[in-house]
Parts: C-alpha cells; structure tokens; sequence
C-alpha cells in the first residue's frame, strides 16, 4: 500500500533533523580548524541568524566586540595577574 | 526580511547571547540584566545598519578564503585537505541555503 503523505511527511521529520546535525558537524569542525572558539550550540544559533538573512561580517563583528568587552570570568583572571 | 523571519532572528539571537555574555561570581542579578540588555542592543543595532549592505555571494570565493588562511596558519598540509573534504561534503547539504555566508562567516571569526 503505497505511503499516505503524513506517512511521507514523518518519515521526512527525521531525515531534515539528522542533515541538520550533520551541517552542524561539518561546520563545527571547520569552525575549529579556524580557531573560531565557537562551540555547537552558539555555532548553531549563527546557522540560524545567517539562513534568516544577517549579514555574515555583521555577526562576526559582534560576537568579536562582546568576547573583548566581556571577557569570560576566568579569561579576566588570567589578564588581571 | 519578512516578520517570522525577524521573529526566528530575535529568537537566535537572544539564545546566542545567552551563550556568549558571560555572568560574573558574586554580582547581583540587575548588573547582569542591564549589561545582558546592552549587549542585545548592541547586536540589534549593528544587524539593523548592516541590512543593506550586499556581499558578492560566492561560496567559492569563500572557500578559497579559508583554504589560504589554512595553508598560511599551518605548517602542515593537513588542515587544509582537511577543510577540501569537508568542504566537498558541505556542498552536498540540502539543508543549509546559506553556505557562502557561513562560510565567510567562519572567515571572519578566525583567530
């Protein structure tokens, strides 16, 4: 009996989520190649922002500026000795 | 940018500064509020101005970018072969639409 479409449909469900983990992967460790320090789960809101249209130089450009104006508590140790 | 897409961007956005602005041992929760609240004023503005501006959309260009950045920062051929296949396996993605941006983006955000 061939599939329904919400048979289809649910089957689909799954195979975007596994090639959305398996982008996340690629470009995580692509990110870590460039010493991006960007982990998976901020790396993944990034997808998210840049496939909704923000400017790619304009995200860098922030993430950049809020690492330098708030450093991460033990980061700020390190500077203060 | 249509208004679900801005509501998918404030969401992003909102969790990736969760995950970036740090908070501090010992402060009190209202300091961490106001500079949580200035850091996504900060973002919104700067998302806002950089609407308009157009990037030649290549994500071969792109690529080549990483690919020089690699070969210079390495003393070994490793990374960069590295980079080809995944690459080469990037670019069989459906998923993701945005390939060039984010690959440019990573650029920028080389150390």
């Amino acid at each position: 009996m061939a599939n329904t479409s919400n048979e289809r449909e649910g089957q689909r469900e799954p195979d975007k989520r596994q090639a959305a983990r398996e982008v996340i992967d690629i470009l995580h460790e692509i990110a870590t190649l460039l010493n991006t320090k960007l982990n998976r789960q901020q790396l993944s809101y990034c997808v998210s922002l840049i496939e909704n249209g923000v400017n790619p130089e304009a995200l860098a450009k922030i993430i950049k500026e809020l690492r330098t104006q708030y450093p991460e508590p033990d980061e700020e140790e390190e500077g203060a000795e | 940018m249509s208004k679900t897409q801005e509501e998918r961007v404030q969401h992003a956005l909102q969790n990736l500064l969760e995950r970036i602005v740090p908070t501090y041992p010992d402060e009190d929760e209202a300091t961490a509020d106001d500079r949580f609240e200035d850091a996504y004023n900060f973002a919104s503005d700067v998302i806002a101005s950089s609407k308009d501006t157009t990037l030649a959309s290549d994500v071969n260009h792109a690529a080549d970018l990483i690919r020089r950045k690699l070969v210079s920062d390495y003393t070994s051929p490793q990374p960069a072969v590295r980079f080809q296949n995944l690459y080469a396996r990037l670019l069989t993605q459906p998923v993701l639409s945005q390939k060039w941006s984010m690959l440019y983006f990573l650029h920028q955000m080389a150390e």
